[in-house]
């Protein structure tokens, strides 16, 4: 019985997939894709589940997150009597100075930063650029400061990765020159108010 | 040496010297290769020219006026001169001529590039707008939120107007800041020309 089964179910094989030599080569050939593609789906499902949560799409999002702690937290401008100017704080994950603290830390590095032009040994450097205070570094943070030829301070709190930003705060000069020198509505010495200054320095802050 | 004779060599190394010299005001006013003037200067005296006007008058309204005023002037010799360059012998009086010009001669002998549009109000027949995507002697300029109202630009209206007169289409020529994306100074300079200029304009245009 069960010979005579598969004796006919050989021979409706046979008849019908083996006997013509096109069809034969059609069915191996079909059934060599079918198979791939049934291997290919099923052991993707199975790596994926046995990979989940470590793969680089996963974990893409943290990595920009991480991204975003390298960079620029904060800019100050001190005028050339000690007097904060502008100040902005670009990332909202630390702790902010208030407005009054922020006063007192400008207030304070000015007179740090005069020191520090005073007690310098040995060479004098003429250039008020290379004079007084250049970089803070702290654990967390570093803190670059820029003095221009007629004492106003441009100083930029970073992260740690950031090590010369003189080209960005030669920039944020370039920015106050234009954008706020060049205002009919800006006073000297006086803190700067102007929204074009505020968006061309977020676009730069943004950029590094 | 005689007094004469004194006079005659210094007026011979006065000669010499204009000869030689590059400055922008020795130079032939015909002139066709046009020399441009710094930006930065031009931001400099115009924002000068706010501060000095703003010093005189009691509200937004008058500084407005002032500007236009100052315009004004510019505009009479801007016309004289774009005449004499482009060699034009006949001054335009209808409207619409009188626009284009403005809009391309002008436009190019003050900044350098054509007006971004010229168009005619749907709501006012005698209502023509010419728009500046980024006015140059805008560029630094952010008005302060206290004189959101305040339009830098009656300087260039100022200048339209005069032209406008000069051309016996009188007009009153306002400016006004519409932002649009990525174009916050965007100016509209509006032109509302006098009764009978556009009655003029309407008999001449069923004469023909």
């Amino acid at each position: 019985m069960v010979s005579s089964f598969a004796k006919s179910f050989g021979s409706v094989l046979y008849r019908n997939f083996f006997k013509k030599e096109s069809t034969y080569f059609t069915t191996v050939v079909l059934s060599g894709v079918a198979f791939s593609l049934t291997f290919n789906t099923m052991f993707e499902k199975y790596w994926n589940k046995k990979t989940a949560g470590l793969k680089w799409e996963d974990i893409k999002d943290r990595r920009s997150i991480k991204r975003q702690e390298e960079m620029i937290h904060s800019v100050f401008i001190i005028n050339r009597s000690g007097g904060l100017i502008y100040s902005k704080n670009y990332n909202t994950h630390i702790a902010q100075l208030s407005s009054n603290e922020a006063l007192i830390f400008a207030g304070t590095f000015h007179g740090i930063h005069a020191l520090a032009t005073r007690i310098a040994p040995g060479g004098r450097s003429t250039s008020a650029r290379d004079m007084g205070i250049q970089t803070i570094d702290t654990k967390n943070f570093r803190l670059h400061c820029f003095q221009t030829p007629t004492g106003i301070k441009f100083i930029a709190v970073t992260d740690l990765l950031h090590t010369k930003l003189t080209d960005v705060l030669n920039r944020i000069y370039e920015l106050y020159s234009d954008y706020a020198l060049k205002n009919p509505f800006y006073n000297l010495e006086m803190p700067v108010r102007s929204d074009m200054f505020d968006t061309k320095l977020l676009q730069l802050v943004q950029a590094h | 040496m005689t007094s004469q004779q004194q006079v005659q060599s210094l007026l011979k190394l006065d000669t010499k010297a204009s000869k030689r010299s590059t400055l922008l005001l020795e130079q032939p006013v015909t002139r066709q290769r046009r020399d441009k003037v710094g930006l930065s200067s031009f931001a400099f005296l115009f924002a000068e020219m706010i501060r000095y006007s703003q010093n005189r008058v009691l509200g937004i309204q008058d500084l407005e006026a002032k500007l236009n005023e100052l315009g004004q002037r510019v505009g009479v010799r801007v016309l004289e001169l774009t005449m004499s360059r482009e060699k034009i012998v006949r001054r335009e009086t209808r409207v619409l001529q009188m626009l284009v010009y403005i809009n391309s001669v002008v436009w190019r002998a003050l900044f350098d590039k054509q007006a971004d549009s010229l168009e005619r109000s749907t709501e006012n027949e005698d209502e023509y707008m010419i728009t500046d995507n980024e006015p140059a002697i805008l560029k630094y300029i952010s008005v302060p939120r206290e004189m959101a109202s305040f339009s830098p630009g009656a300087f260039v209206s100022g200048v339209v107007e005069a032209i406008a007169s000069c051309c016996q289409c009188p007009a009153r020529v306002t400016s006004h800041v519409v932002p649009a994306e990525g174009m916050p100074l965007r100016t509209v300079i509006l032109l509302k020309f006098d009764k009978e200029v556009m009655e003029r304009e309407k008999r001449l245009e069923s004469g023909k």
